[in-house]
């Protein structure tokens, strides 16, 4: 028999109570599809801000002990001058990495003249930097709003700072400030900066004490011709881990012992927004899922006491139990399949008028505006799809089961 | 087919039914035993077991205690599956209500039977389209049931009961949602193909017109068989 007609016919014959429940389903589906689709643009811009926004590029790499122990003792991780330009050149020789830069961090006191607050400076290497903030994100490439420090040598001295840093300093574009710090040695350093940019870090706990400062500049003030850490990007991200993997290995090879990190680990926040999102979209899931299951289960036991004669009549006929089951189960999985089906042109139709409309909002824990877009993605479509079907089949059977383990003769007498 | 061959044998039958704290007793020390080529009335008043007495001949219910036979076999042993394809193969069920498919066209609902039984799309409507033509439904083959009459309803019924060549039709008054003369065409129907197909017929009803008609009658009176 074409139970696959049977089904459809069967559906087909209380349209309005098939509608609602395909519909139903449709809404949950296009639920689920916009919140993934949110949440999924929201990683992708954290991974922006992470990858080009806080420079950390794609992988960072450190003398082994740096993540732990660097921010204690922080001369001690520092390679020296010639040890520097060995590792980079082994860097190099990989014909995955794209951009291998040296990096220094320093902290100390700020001064406008009158008052002084603390600040922490990454120094950058402005030439790499400018090949940094135009790396491939996602397929995005360059839509980061995000400063950089001028290339010419003359320059060296312009620095770039937080937007909150400026106010609380009272300082504008093209004003002098002083950074002092102490050297690699203990002793006292200063040096005079202009400032070339006020910039927004996109993270409101740095925004106010984080200055962006050229890496030569740097390397005289904490007295050093080394690095701290070396930055790398990478030809392909799926393959980052390998990579890393690898560049560990040709250092201990060369005799350079070196930790590394993705820049997932060492970006402040995008670990804890993904996770905190992760949660929210799973329950979200979890609630939507009930909700199709029980309109579903509702609507299954509805069809089942309506038709408890007509499945006494196929038990008597000479269908067994199994059938009638996998026949309820079909009408079920059939309408869960129709709801996702629908959704899928009004997901695509959502994500058009978005991306048309160009809305904007500031996610939690960043400070800068993220335009509202859907990123579907099949990773987080299909399980949703699935999910469904599951629950339609689960509630199906639920609905089927009994009736049809009942006395036949007792489904017969029932009065529909 | 063999002729007189027991087709169904039930031997000190009593079927009790609980009512709430109560019992009731539907059959009581029933011998009984249908044989090809029979056609047989279960007559006798309201609640005196004759339903009860049909759905154990219909394996679609079992006895309290006593025995049940089919060609031969115990029953007893067999799963609910195995009932299940005996029924599909060996017996055919007329409904007093017809309980066609809502969804499925006469022939469909014809075919429907041998379907289950895995026979080809092909040999099954074939088979069904013949049948109906048999039945005098000719020109209503693709119709849905809501769009026939009562006893066009009961005539697609037995057909899909003929259908799969069993070798007995049991029928719960059959005619009794119909009116008189439409219920005698039914009989007159049934007893067509006892005689030309030599198809064993068992049914109960009300109507002594009918109970007149037929030679073989089982009289039931408060569970017992009375003759
Ligand atoms: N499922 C059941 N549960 C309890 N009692 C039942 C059940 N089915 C039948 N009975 C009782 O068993 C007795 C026999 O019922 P049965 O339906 O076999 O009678 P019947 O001869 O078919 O009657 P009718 O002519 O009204 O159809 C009746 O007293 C009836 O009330
Ligand atoms: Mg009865």
């Amino acid at each position: 028999m074409n139970y696959l007609k049977l089904a459809l016919r069967n559906i087909a014959r209380h349209k309005k109570r098939s509608i609602v429940t395909i519909m139903t389903i449709a809404l949950g589906f296009t639920a689920l599809g916009v919140i993934g689709g949110i949440v999924n643009n929201i990683f992708s811009r954290l991974k922006e801000q992470a990858i080009i926004g806080e420079k950390l590029g794609h992988l960072t790499l450190a003398k082994k002990g740096y993540f732990e122990y660097g921010k204690m003792n922080p001369e001690e991780y520092v390679w020296g001058a010639e040890d520097l330009n060995k590792i980079l050149s082994i860097i190099n020789k990989n014909p995955e990495v794209t951009i291998s830069t040296p990096r220094l961090s320093l902290f100390g006191v700020v001064s406008n003249g009158k008052s002084s607050t603390i600040f922490i400076t990454e120094a950058i290497v402005p030439q790499d930097d400018k090949k940094l903030v135009i790396t491939d994100v996602d397929g995005r490439s360059g839509s980061l709003q995000t400063v950089s420090l001028d290339t010419e040598g003359k320059d060296r001295a312009v620095v770039a700072i937080g937007s909150e840093l400026s106010e609380n300093l009272n300082i504008k574009k093209g004003e002098n400030l002083t950074l002092l710090v102490s050297t690699i040695d203990g002793i006292t350093n200063a040096v005079d900066v202009e400032v070339g940019h006020i910039y927004n870090t996109g993270n409101p706990a740095t925004n106010d004490k984080f200055i962006l400062s050229n890496f030569y500049m740097a390397q005289e003030l904490y007295d050093t011709k080394g690095a701290e850490r070396i930055i790398v990007t990478i030809k392909d991200p799926e393959n980052i881990y390998k990579v890393k993997e690898q560049l560990i290995q040709d250092l201990n090879v060369a005799g350079y012992e070196v930790s590394s990190k993705v820049w997932s680990e060492v970006s402040l926040t995008y670990s804890k927004v993904k996770k905190m999102f992760g949660i929210i979209f799973r329950v979200l899931t979890i609630i939507i899922t009930v909700i199709v299951l029980l309109t579903l289960l509702n609507t299954m036991q509805m069809s089942v006491a309506e038709r408890t004669r007509e499945i006494g009549t196929l038990r008597a006929i000479g269908l067994i139990k199994r059938r009638i089951i996998y026949l309820f189960c079909l009408e079920g999985l059939i309408m869960g399949i129709l709801g996702c089906a629908i959704a899928v042109p009004i997901l695509l139709l959502i994500t058009f008028i978005l991306k048309s409309l160009k809305v904007s909002f500031i996610p939690p824990v960043a400070s800068t505006e993220v335009p509202i877009e859907l990123i579907i993605k099949m990773k987080s479509v299909l399980p949703v799809l699935l999910l469904f079907c599951l629950a339609s089949l689960v509630s199906s059977f639920i609905a089927s089961r009994k009736i049809t383990g009942q006395n036949v003769v007792k489904s017969l007498i029932t009065i529909n | 087919m063999n002729y007189n061959q027991k087709i169904i044998e039930l031997t000190n039958v009593d079927k009790t039914y609980a009512l709430g704290n109560q019992e009731l007793k539907a059959l009581k020390e029933v011998n009984i035993s249908v044989e090809s080529g029979d056609f047989m009335v279960v007559a006798g008043p309201s609640g005196s077991g004759k339903s009860t007495l049909l759905n154990l001949i219909s394996l679609i219910d079992v006895p309290t205690s006593g025995e049940v036979h089919f060609c031969g076999e115990n029953i007893k042993n067999f799963c609910d599956n195995r009932i299940t394809a005996l029924r599909s193969e060996k017996i055919g069920i007329v409904f007093q209500q017809y309980n066609l498919i809502p969804v499925l066209s006469a022939i469909e609902n014809v075919a429907f039977p041998l379907q289950i039984q895995k026979k080809s799309k092909k040999e099954s409507f074939e088979k069904a389209e013949a049948i109906l033509e048999e039945v005098g439904l000719k020109n209503y083959i693709h119709q849905r049931p809501n769009n026939l009459s009562g006893g066009q309803q009961q005539r697609v019924a037995i057909a899909r009961a003929m259908v799969t060549e069993p070798e007995v039709i049991i029928a719960d008054e059959p005619t009794s949602a119909l009116d008189s003369k439409t219920g005698q065409e039914i009989v007159e129907l049934m007893k067509y193909f006892n005689r030309s197909k030599h198809m064993s017929f068992l049914f109960s009803t009300h109507d002594p017109k009918i109970i007149n008609t037929v030679d073989k009658v089982i009289h039931m009176e408060d569970g017992y068989i009375m003759n």
